[in-house]
């Protein structure tokens, strides 16, 4: 897919130089847009890490290698280690069904996987202390039975994965619709079982799409603020995931810790993007090759590709 | 290894739309490849995903070598399908799609590796099983299709407008390669197409189909010969339509009388229906013709060793004729010039009223 975008972006490359604008217009342009930049992204993003290091590479270490810092670290990784799990098989399950099958109350599930990205991060969170906190509907159900989620783990999950439910299952939806389902109605003529052909061929066929959207529901998983920020308590060393540790240092006026904490949370963004990237690039570099080799099978169509090429 | 379906009724959508198959039945005979013809929107496709199981009826049965599988799903059917779009496993390379059916069965490695092989041969690519599908051409990523659907033995092979994508060239080779294929496996084939052409040079059988229902089935001959409605007769073939209406139990088409339908009285509206080579222009007569019978030429297109004439008729319709250039060249006739057009053979219809 990602292929095709490279593709096309190559032949508007090429044909800018005929329709494009003059020089001036075309600085301008440029200028802008790098200003906009600029200002936007890069600014805070480097702001972020120049604070982080202001004191010397010692003083930031010792504020990550802080106990507080450290536990909130671990309660990050395992949060996201449960919530991406679970929405990857939801995710599969949900985008499998939607895209496969014709039901009553079908455009109503897509709404409702769509629902955590209209709801405010804040309200998610809120849902679940109204459903699980002291005065909650099984607020007392809970009390009795010795079991803590709101301001505990457990709501952290849970919060968490509320917000990040969306991700992985947009993402596939979209890849398996625009992909239809022929392939597995051939399988299943050829006598293949739901399992297997879910096993070898939906998700063979989907595996960049699947990547992407675990990328994004693993950054989102980590950084997020408003609904756990709710659920959590703030309790230092046992509920504090890095975006409300990162608040509370924040707050204390200790400026080196805390952008410490941030300059993980955006270096965790970067490696993000690099491994999109690196996803997107070894996709389309597969396809250029299959390409290549095709061509190089038929020289007719090589020789109509050249066509296309040269002006 | 014959396939039967009886009355077949499928919707989708609401109950109140007109249904995509309606009450269909006909036999595909063993050993034989039958065509389902139609015009788009006609249901053919949809009749054969109903044999294949990827669609359930609202109504009606499907038999497969005499067993009800209507209930059966696809899974068990064992029926090789190929679609237009190919659907190859575009992850796997054209041996692995070849192996998938038979890797589902269990069957030994060796042995599905050898009939991989023997399947290759067969469809002519014995060199390209390493390769990806994207790396074939339209044609034999079709035949690669045909392999794998072929992998399973199954009982019946259906080809839903297997050379749909295919440019013309690639598609007269692939018609001609799929009856010697289906001379050398004898597999009873289901093939769904549009083209009339197709339908009549591979198949023993026509089931042509318009708005979910069969016009006519029989061999191909028959339903150009003798066109049970004016349907059939305008969809295969091509034909001229006069109108006319019937006067002393004849109706009048061109310069000629053909006899009316029985039991179409006096007066009634009727369609002639003639083909283009069966009808021929000639020099008129002065003693024999009524002027005001005569046609004009308008245009004359050669089309091989044919020409094609373009007739007006006095009551202003226009017909195309069918000639062969050494018949045409010996009457001297050109563009304006008055004809006299013979009927050969036409078929007439009373005109039905929605038209």
């Amino acid at each position: 897919m990602s292929g095709i975008i490279t593709q096309r972006a190559g032949s508007a490359q090429r044909r800018e130089s005929q329709v494009g604008e003059g020089l001036l217009v075309r600085v301008l342009l440029i200028l802008v847009a790098l200003a906009f930049l600029g200002v936007f992204l890069v600014a805070p993003i480097a702001t972020v890490f120049v604070a982080a290091f202001s004191k010397g590479v010692g003083p930031y270490f010792a504020a990550l290698a802080q106990d507080d810092t450290v536990e909130a670290i671990k309660l990050t990784l395992l949060t996201a280690g449960i919530a991406v799990p679970l929405n990857v098989v939801f995710g599969i399950a949900a985008a499998w069904l939607i895209s496969k099958y014709d039901f009553w109350g079908k455009s109503l599930l897509i709404t409702v996987v769509d629902l955590p990205f209209s709801v405010s991060p804040v309200i998610s969170g809120l849902i679940f202390v109204l459903l699980f906190g002291a005065r909650g509907w099984f607020g007392p159900w809970l009390t009795d039975h010795d079991v803590k989620i709101i301001f505990a783990v457990p709501g952290i999950v849970m919060a968490t994965t509320f917000v990040t439910f969306p991700l992985v299952a947009r993402e596939l939806i979209a890849v398996m619709q625009a992909q239809g389902s022929d392939e597995e109605e051939a399988a299943l003529t050829l006598g293949a079982s739901g399992l297997q052909i879910l096993w070898r061929i939906t998700l063979p066929k989907v595996r960049w799409g699947l990547l992407y959207g675990v990328i994004l529901c693993n950054a989102r998983a980590m950084g997020e603020f408003g609904a756990v920020s709710v659920v959590s308590g703030h309790v230092r060393g046992l509920t504090n995931t890095l975006p409300l540790q990162v608040e509370i240092l924040y707050n204390e006026y200790n400026f080196v810790g805390a952008f410490a904490v941030a300059s993980l949370l955006s270096a965790l963004a970067l490696v993000t993007l690099c491994v999109k990237k690196i996803a997107e690039w070894s996709a389309s570099s597969r396809q250029a090759k299959r390409d290549a080799s095709s061509r190089a099978l038929s020289p007719v169509r090589a020789a109509v590709s050249l066509e296309g090429v040269v002006p | 290894m014959t396939v039967r379906v009886e009355n077949i009724v499928k919707r989708f959508g609401s109950s109140s739309e007109a249904a995509a198959v309606a009450d269909v039945s006909f036999d595909a005979q063993p050993k034989a490849i039958t065509t389902l013809l139609g015009p788009s929107g006609s249901g053919k496709s949809t009749l054969l995903r109903l044999i294949a199981g990827l669609e359930t009826p609202d109504q009606g049965r499907v038999f497969i070598d005499g067993k009800d599988v209507t209930a059966l799903s696809p899974q068990h059917r064992n029926v090789g399908f190929v679609f237009q779009s190919y659907a190859l496993f575009k992850h796997m390379t054209v041996a692995d799609n070849i192996a998938f059916g038979m890797k589902i069965r269990g069957l030994p490695k060796a042995q599905a590796q050898k009939r991989v092989a023997d399947l290759l041969a067969l469809v002519q690519l014995p060199e390209y099983g390493a390769r990806f599908p994207s790396q074939l051409s339209g044609g034999q990523r079709q035949r690669v299709a045909l392999a794998r659907a072929l992998a399973i033995e199954p009982k019946v092979l259906l080809l839903d407008e297997p050379f749909g994508a295919l440019d013309t060239q690639v598609r007269l080779e692939l018609r001609e390669w799929l009856i010697s294929l289906h001379e050398q496996t004898g597999i009873t084939t289901i093939l769904v197409t549009h083209d009339q052409e197709e339908a009549l040079e591979l198949s023993q059988h026509v089931v042509l189909l318009t708005r979910g229902r069969v016009a006519q089935a029989g061999s191909p001959h028959d339903l150009y010969d003798h066109p049970a409605d004016e349907f059939v007769a305008s969809f295969l073939g091509g034909a001229n339509v006069i109108k006319s209406r019937v006067s002393d139990g004849e109706a009048k088409v061109g310069s000629q009388s053909v006899r009316a339908p029985a039991g179409a009285g006096e007066g009634t509206p009727v369609q002639a229906f003639v083909r283009p080579h069966n009808m021929r222009v000639r020099r008129p007569i002065p003693a024999r013709d009524n002027p005001i019978d005569l046609g004009k030429i308008e245009r004359l297109t050669r089309v091989g060793g044919y020409v094609k004439v373009y007739v007006s008729l006095p009551s202003g319709e226009s017909v195309v004729v069918l000639m062969s250039k050494g018949d045409l060249e010996a009457l001297k006739v050109e563009p304006g010039d008055p004809v006299a057009v013979d009927v050969v053979d036409a078929k007439v219809f009373v005109q039905s009223y929605s038209i």
